[in-house]
């Protein structure tokens, strides 16, 4: 049994801290709870104890909530932000999308508020060193590259812009599409549906807001990944390839939007080690060129977090769709999974696995077996000539 | 004997009464003397034959001058826009053109000879007599019914004149017709309370969701806390039955009295309505928050299911006891579009359904229905609103998309709805609106939206 993580409960209201800390009694084993009516008490407290979340209302009287949590972000990167607030119009998000991890509005289902606390235990769980919760904790948005920013301010600023042309060029860039699933899943679109698909996330948040979202993005990111031996252009080729064979191994629908965002996202681990953590990035990769392995298995030499966790642990901390992380956490394992058939992870795996360099991957009898499982091994020839394809300069 | 003739013979001294003879001189100027005098007459024959028939001819150019001046106002008169009455000193319509005939949608026949008081509703001034003083335009309001049936709202000036040939004053009277300035004014005031009230809403709603959060809250707390007290109670008892058997009786005697069986039962049941109850007014707030979405001047998109989910939840009050909402959605994609006045036209059509189901219900009791359904179809969304009303008859359904058609009594309908909800989704959004319906059975109205929106310059020029 692990420590009870704890949270920091914050809003002008008492009767709203006092509801929140009744309805997390019972959970007492998994969570002690805090209270404060105002950001300078708030503040005080966690001058005195370390805490896993932040459970902070918007509109508070003196300092409110995304001044709070703005000071909250910079001393304390670690701590989880949550904002719970009765305003969920646009111009609030706008405020709080720097600020904040989620968003959840008011009056929220107490089933929801319970699951998003939930996760968050989960990853701490998960992942034990500290580092890596100051480092994911801290970050606003990964770095995006200047050029398909000014690629998409130009394509967003057409009077007709299209929307299918918008998502050809932002999913070439994970950190966009990552920042974009962020704000579209969050309670300000009040959306009943988690959207996985980027087609959709466009439509939902409008070109006026996308362009918004980009420039902030550039502003806020301007600083490439640290790591020197990080090679930003084949991360971005990698992940790209990687997204595109798994739409086509997972067919059509949601599974293939899941399977095409989870592929985009899978490596953003690295990216987050790369950007925060550059001298564990570079020993990793050293190993990895001294020994002739993979980052991954370079990574589980050393000890490391594992770049797969990191990456979850951004994704899950951002609220992105459970079955995208899901995905990308089962991925590295998924022919030992006994699922029901085709599973976004198994699509990812498999689109992995083919574009790696080398001869006649998934040659195994064991894979064979799992790909006859999972209905792909009709297709293997004709993915394996598209994945040859997607390697060509 | 000519005047001139006479004063010659004085100058020639030639007495004109007898005397001496005139001398052959004298006869020779005498003569010379007449034929002048012819002459001058003769001149002035001339001038004044001549003076004649020019002014004869002026009189003919000055009578045709007269009767194009009285074409002219005669046309003036019958081209008019506004309508013009000419009236007796009694109130009794002379004359009216062709404007006023057709404002009152009747023949000038049948207006003149009638007294103008007769055309309009009781209670409004006319005034209708020749004022004592100096003339002066008076203006009135008037509602005029039309032989359709439809109210018209007049605005009349009456002015008095004097008849220069006799002393009998005439009256004109100046009508013009501001129905539909009338119904833009409402309309515009219309809109501009539902803002107000649309934004007071969303307010409302922000106050009214942080209670929800905290009573919800408390309410969960209680549920679980009463389960744990339940168990514990239970565990109690168990231990008293086995091991004291005296304990266990007196404790059995003060659950009686605190009636805890009942609690036990009826606590969580409790707890679990209140819960329902928090449940649905999140909801109405939530609804009414989102009806109330304000569009701002860009396309946006919006899930129609969830749009026509709230607009029910908002009209709940015009159904009850009327019809009952049955909803089929299908599994859309959000469409790009002016969330809030589509949010109004499904209102319009919702509370449409409901009046003529109502008119149905009257008369035969029971519960009407409402369906809502959507469904995809190629690059657009389809939403049909039915309902099992009387149906609308043809003459009806011809005028229907009409502006300021209605066959509702003054104050429940002001002919606005289905226009503007015409123009909504037509000229704002590009798409469809038809209706198809059975006298008897009901009507579906069926709406047809691009799922991309409208093309864009008319989406900005609406």
């Amino acid at each position: 049994m692990t420590a009870a993580r704890r949270v920091l409960l914050v809003d002008d209201e008492p009767r709203i801290v006092a509801g929140l800390q009744r309805l997390l009694r019972p959970h007492r084993a998994l969570w002690d709870v805090s209270v404060a009516t105002s950001a300078s008490d708030a503040l005080a407290i966690l001058e005195e104890h370390a805490f896993d979340v932040i459970v902070s209302d918007m509109r508070m009287p003196e300092m409110d909530g995304a001044a709070f949590l703005k000071i909250a972000r910079e001393k304390y990167p670690a701590t989880m932000r949550i904002v719970l607030s009765g305003q969920t119009d646009a111009s609030a998000a706008q405020r709080v999308v720097p600020v904040a991890h989620q968003f959840l509005s008011k009056p929220t289902d107490p089933a929801i508020l319970l699951e998003t606390l939930r996760r968050v235990a989960d990853t701490r769980n998960e992942i034990a060193d500290p580092r890596v919760h100051a480092a994911v904790g801290g970050i606003d948005a990964l770095p995006s590259r200047p050029s398909i920013c000014h690629e998409l301010l130009e394509l967003a600023s057409a009077e007709d812009a299209a929307v299918e042309a918008l998502a050809r060029v932002i999913q070439r860039e994970p950190a966009i599409v990552l920042k974009l699933l962020q704000v579209v899943n969050s309670s300000f679109f009040g959306l009943r549906r988690r959207i996985c698909s980027v087609t959709e996330a466009i439509t939902y948040l409008g070109t006026e807001r996308l362009k918004n979202l980009v420039v902030s993005l550039s502003i806020v990111n301007s600083l490439p990944p640290r790591a020197t031996r990080f090679d930003a252009e084949a991360f971005h080729r990698h992940s790209l390839s990687v997204a595109r064979i798994a739409r086509l191994v997972a067919g059509a629908g949601e599974r293939a939007e899941t399977s095409f965002v989870a592929a985009l996202l899978h490596d953003v681990g690295k990216l987050v080690i790369a950007s925060t953590m550059p001298a564990i990035y570079d020993e990793i990769a050293a190993r990895a060129a001294a020994d002739g392995v993979t980052f991954e298995e370079a990574e589980r030499a050393l000890g490391g977090f594992g770049h797969v966790k990191v990456g979850a642990c951004l994704l899950e901390l951002w609220g992105l769709p459970f079955p995208v992380v899901e995905a990308i956490v089962a991925r590295p394992k998924a022919p030992s999974i006994d699922g029901a058939g085709l599973e976004s992870w198994d699509a990812v795996h498999v689109a992995h696995r083919l574009v790696e360099p080398g001869a006649d991957p998934l040659g195994s009898d064991a894979e064979r077996a799992w790909l006859e499982r999972i209905g792909v091994l009709d297709r293997l020839p004709e993915l394996r000539a598209e994945a040859r394809k997607e390697l060509e300069p | 004997m000519h005047k001139l003739l006479t004063r010659q013979l004085e100058l020639l001294e030639i007495p004109a009464d007898g005397g001496a003879p005139p001398t052959l001189d004298q006869w020779q100027a005498l003569l010379a003397l007449v034929g002048r005098t012819y002459a001058a007459l003769d001149h002035d024959r001339y001038t004044l034959e001549r003076s004649l028939s020019l002014s004869t001819m002026e009189v003919q150019r000055l009578d045709d001058a007269l009767m194009r001046q009285k074409d002219k106002l005669r046309a003036v008169f019958e081209s008019a826009a506004v309508g013009i009455l000419t009236i007796d000193a009694d109130g009794f319509i002379v004359d009216a053109n062709r404007a006023a005939t057709s404002m009152f949608g009747l023949s000038r026949g049948q207006i003149t000879g009638q007294p103008l008081s007769s055309f309009f509703d009781e209670g409004v001034p006319v005034s209708l007599a020749p004022p004592s003083g100096p003339a002066r335009a008076q203006l009135f309001e008037h509602v005029y019914t039309h032989p359709s049936g439809r109210s018209a709202w007049f605005y009349t000036s009456e002015s008095w004149v004097m008849d220069s040939a006799s002393t009998v004053p005439f009256g004109t009277v100046i009508i013009e017709d501001v129905t539909e300035k009338k119904h833009l004014e409402g309309s515009l005031r219309h809109a501009q309370k539902l803002e107000a009230v649309g934004r007071l809403a969303a307010g409302i709603a922000h106050e009214i969701n942080t209670p929800i959060q905290f009573v919800n809250d408390n309410v969960h707390f209680l549920r679980e806390s009463f389960s744990a007290v339940l168990s514990l109670v239970g565990r109690l008892e168990a231990e008293m039955a086995e091991h004291g058997e005296e304990l266990h009786e007196r404790y059995r005697e003060a659950e009686a009295d605190a009636d805890w069986p009942y609690l036990g039962a009826e606590i969580p049941k409790s707890i679990a309505q209140t819960i329902d109850g928090l449940q649905r007014v999140a909801t109405i707030v939530q609804s009414m928050k989102s009806f109330a979405h304000e569009d701002r001047g860009e396309q946006a998109p919006a899930d129609l299911n969830a749009a026509l989910a709230s607009t029910l939840t908002v009209a709940t009050h015009e159904l009850k006891g009327i019809a009952v909402p049955v909803t089929k959605f299908g599994d859309i994609p959000p469409v790009v579009c002016f969330r809030g006045d589509l949010n109004q036209v499904f209102l319009n059509l919702v509370v449409n359904a409901a009046h003529s189901i109502a008119d149905v219900v009257k008369q035969t009791g029971g519960l009407g229905r409402i369906t809502l359904s959507t469904r995809r179809d190629g690059d657009e969304v389809v939403i049909a609103i039915s309902d099992t009303g009387a149906g609308i008859p043809d003459d009806v359904a011809a005028k229907m998309f009409d502006p300021f058609f209605t066959t509702k009594e003054v104050g429940r309908g002001s002919g606005q709805g289905l226009a503007l909800a015409r123009a909504i989704v037509v000229k704002k959004h590009g798409g469809s609106i038809d209706f198809d319906t059975k006298l008897g059975v009901g009507t579906t109205f069926v709406i047809r939206l691009p799922i991309g929106g409208a093309a864009a310059p008319e989406a900005r020029a609406a």
